[in-house]
């Protein structure tokens, strides 16, 4: 261990090298403030509930997002997908027919079978463009979240209402004080985390993100991982799309407008680099929360809507400039500082 | 770069194929004339007349002259996703002033709007170029920005005066004004990036930023300079769609940056840079737009044509990868 460095030179590298622990401290602070200023209109157990039940569907796809922008790829179809997963889970639950087939009401497991086992496919048709033709994960995805979103909207109609009771149960039950998509979203995240830190499988994600044919050299399948990080994206997708529409009562086609771009944003200030080979889940996780809290504190101190789009926009360049500016710089005049202290002692020794 | 003439044992037949199909422009060309020469057999009386015609080419003008900024910015391997909300900025900053100020002389709104604009552009550049950021985050948050305050300043329609209304609308020779700056801006734009030796530098940046910079080129400046340029036509576009439909308004065009991406990329540019011409990302715009009027005429319901649109893009992706690998990197 090297001798010249302080437990302050530690707790200054956490902060800016742990993107995770500096937005969770961002965090406690904005919920800090935002007590002081408007008291329990903000610090009640109802707001604080309902602001993690609003990011439940964000921070699902936070997951696996991360998973993608780790590997250096990316997904704008995550809302076509997800509503995708909703709409046939909706007409497997309600019997509809489709292209001339009938379909009959299926039980609650069945239905939510069909709506993940679509999303999947989804998912695996963005995985095959990317890593089997080769075309950029921008292009693709988006051409697929036209496709797909076209898809969702045929088959759920604008509508699908009323859905079954025994369905909408599995996201409208109350425990703890907390609706069930919270503690849903609770485990996805967690399980999610330990995955990409400690199974070989996810770690492989790094070494694509950080350089693509090394990772390849060294043995790594790398099509075979991306288009199963692509799958898993559509699994998350067609997964929050389903408790969403258990949340809500009704299968709606329609993506959620702007999804892509929050959870986008979310995961890149969450600390994933673009570029790939950085980020955890944690960060992502810690980003839904950031960018939430942010929306919701600005709602409630009465700044107009129109600021929101603003303000987001700015914070992602912020996290990106920072991540450029003070990251990197940090991380060089540390190493730089290890580098020289190593010389002075290697001089001390005489061979 | 021309593929030598008459490769060894090539019939004619198949060299013609070849030269056609690595050509992008004229590949879309060929493509929008057939499919025109059709749509005219099945439906005459909608499609071969003057009026349409001319709606077509005015419907053109916006995704014609935003496509040659882009086309700019993707032979660099970079792209400007900022250009709806910037072109909404520049037309809600004009209406709003004059709307605010009376008699407040028109042309400086209309200044003041494309200056903003531009700026926009440069702080694109700046940010993408000289810090480093991710073109795709920088250009996402200021499209978010820029139509964030677009929405601020005219949430429902400001009417744009007489004035301005002019520089849209008018009448000359039979076609309106607007058709005429795009004819200018994509001829202006095809000379300079395959005859000027300033804007080729941007098919050497997209190509191997390291090698470009290390064989003297000035990268950084290029590529702000180009980000200007495109923040320029955007405003530009953006002043000139609200005087022709009369009113400005916070949402409008939404979405069009990425129809003009998908234009240029069947345009035959390559999102990973060093390919890409000023015409065939035109003719990829018109393709676009044709594909728009078939869908129209066709009744297809307007929830359902985004669909469309992403097949033929999964469509030309696909083709342009196959290509590649048949015929080689070089064109």
């Amino acid at each position: 261990m090297n001798g010249t460095s302080t437990s302050r030179d530690w707790i200054t590298g956490q902060l800016i090298n742990n993107r995770a622990l500096s937005l969770f401290l961002l965090v406690i602070l904005i919920v800090c403030g935002m007590s002081i200023g408007f008291g329990s209109i903000f610090f009640s157990l109802g707001n604080l509930s309902g602001i993690l039940l609003n990011l439940a569907s964000e921070a699902i796809l936070a997951v696996g997002m991360m998973y993608l922008i780790v590997s250096g790829v990316i997904d704008l179809s995550i809302g076509a997908n997800l509503a995708l997963g909703g709409a046939i889970t909706g007409i497997c639950l309600q019997g509809s027919t489709l292209f001339g087939l009938v379909i009959n009401p299926q039980p609650v497991p069945v239905a939510i079978i069909w709506g993940l086992l679509s999303s999947c496919l989804g998912g695996l048709l963005n995985g095959l463009l990317v890593a089997r033709v080769g075309v950029s994960a921008l292009i693709a995805t988006l051409a697929m979240s036209k496709i797909i979103g076209g898809a969702a909207l045929y088959i759920g109609g604008s509508e699908i209402a009323n859905l079954p009771q025994s369905f909408c149960v599995l996201s409208q039950t109350k425990l703890l004080a907390f609706f069930m998509p919270v503690y849903y979203t609770a485990v996805i995240v967690v399980i999610g985390a330990i995955l990409l830190a400690r199974m070989r499988f996810f770690r492989r994600f790094y070494f694509i993100g950080g350089n693509l044919r090394s990772a390849g050299l060294s043995g790594i399948n790398v099509p075979g991982t991306i288009t199963v990080m692509f799958v898993i994206m559509g699994f998350l997708a067609g997964l929050a799309g389903i408790i969403f529409a258990a949340r809500m009562g009704n299968a709606s086609g329609n993506t959620l407008p702007n999804i892509e771009l929050n959870v986008i944003t979310a995961v890149i200030v969450g600390g994933g680099s673009l570029l790939g080979g950085k980020g955890t889940v944690a960060g992502a996780f810690m980003g839904v929360i950031f960018i939430n809290l942010i929306k919701t504190s600005m709602v409630i101190a009465g700044i107009d809507i129109y600021w929101q789009p603003i303000v987001i926009g700015a914070i992602l360049i912020g996290a990106v400039v920072f991540d450029i500016v003070i990251q990197e710089r940090y991380t060089v005049s540390v190493n730089l500082r290890k580098l020289q202290a190593r010389r002075a002692r290697s001089v001390g020794h005489t061979p | 770069m021309k593929r030598p003439a008459g490769r060894d044992g090539e019939t004619g037949l198949r060299r013609l194929a070849r030269v056609t199909l690595t050509n992008r422009a004229l590949s879309l060309l060929i493509l929008v004339l057939l499919i025109s020469a059709l749509m005219t057999a099945l439906f005459p009386k909608y499609f071969f007349n003057y009026y349409n015609l001319r709606q077509l080419l005015f419907y053109l003008a916006t995704p014609g002259i935003l496509s040659v900024g882009m086309v700019f910015l993707i032979v660099a391997g970079l792209f400007d996703l900022s250009i709806g909300g910037n072109l909404a900025m520049a037309g809600t900053i004009t209406a709003a002033i004059l709307l605010t100020v009376p008699g407040f002389p028109y042309p400086l709104a209309i200044l003041i709007a494309v200056a903003a604009s531009t700026l926009a552009g440069v702080i694109n550049g700046l940010l993408v170029a000289y810090v480093g950021v991710n073109a795709l985050i920088t250009t996402l948050a200021m499209m978010g920005i820029l139509r964030g305050i677009a929405v601020m300043l005219a949430k429902s329609p400001i009417s744009v005066p007489a004035g301005v209304a002019n520089l849209g609308a008018t009448f000359v020779l039979g076609f309106q004004i607007p058709i005429y700056y795009m004819i200018v801006i994509v001829l202006i734009g095809a000379f300079l990036l395959a005859k000027t030796r300033y804007f080729r530098q941007l098919y050497y940046i997209g190509g191997n930023r390291k090698a470009a910079e290390l064989s003297g080129i000035n990268a950084k400046r290029v590529l702000l300079v180009t980000f200007l340029i495109s923040g320029f036509l955007a405003g530009f576009v953006g002043v000139v769609q609200a005087a022709g439909s009369n009113a400005a308004i916070g949402i409008i065009q939404d979405g069009i940056e990425l129809k003009v991406v998908t234009a240029v990329i069947i345009g035959g540019g390559s999102l990973a840079g060093g390919k890409g011409t000023v015409l065939g990302a035109f003719m990829g715009a018109l393709f676009m737009l044709l594909i728009d009027t078939i869908m129209t005429i066709a009744s297809v319901n307007n929830m359902y044509q985004p669909f469309i649109v992403g097949i033929i893009l999964v469509l030309a992706v696909t083709l342009d990868v196959v290509l590649q690998r048949k015929y080689g990197a070089g064109r």
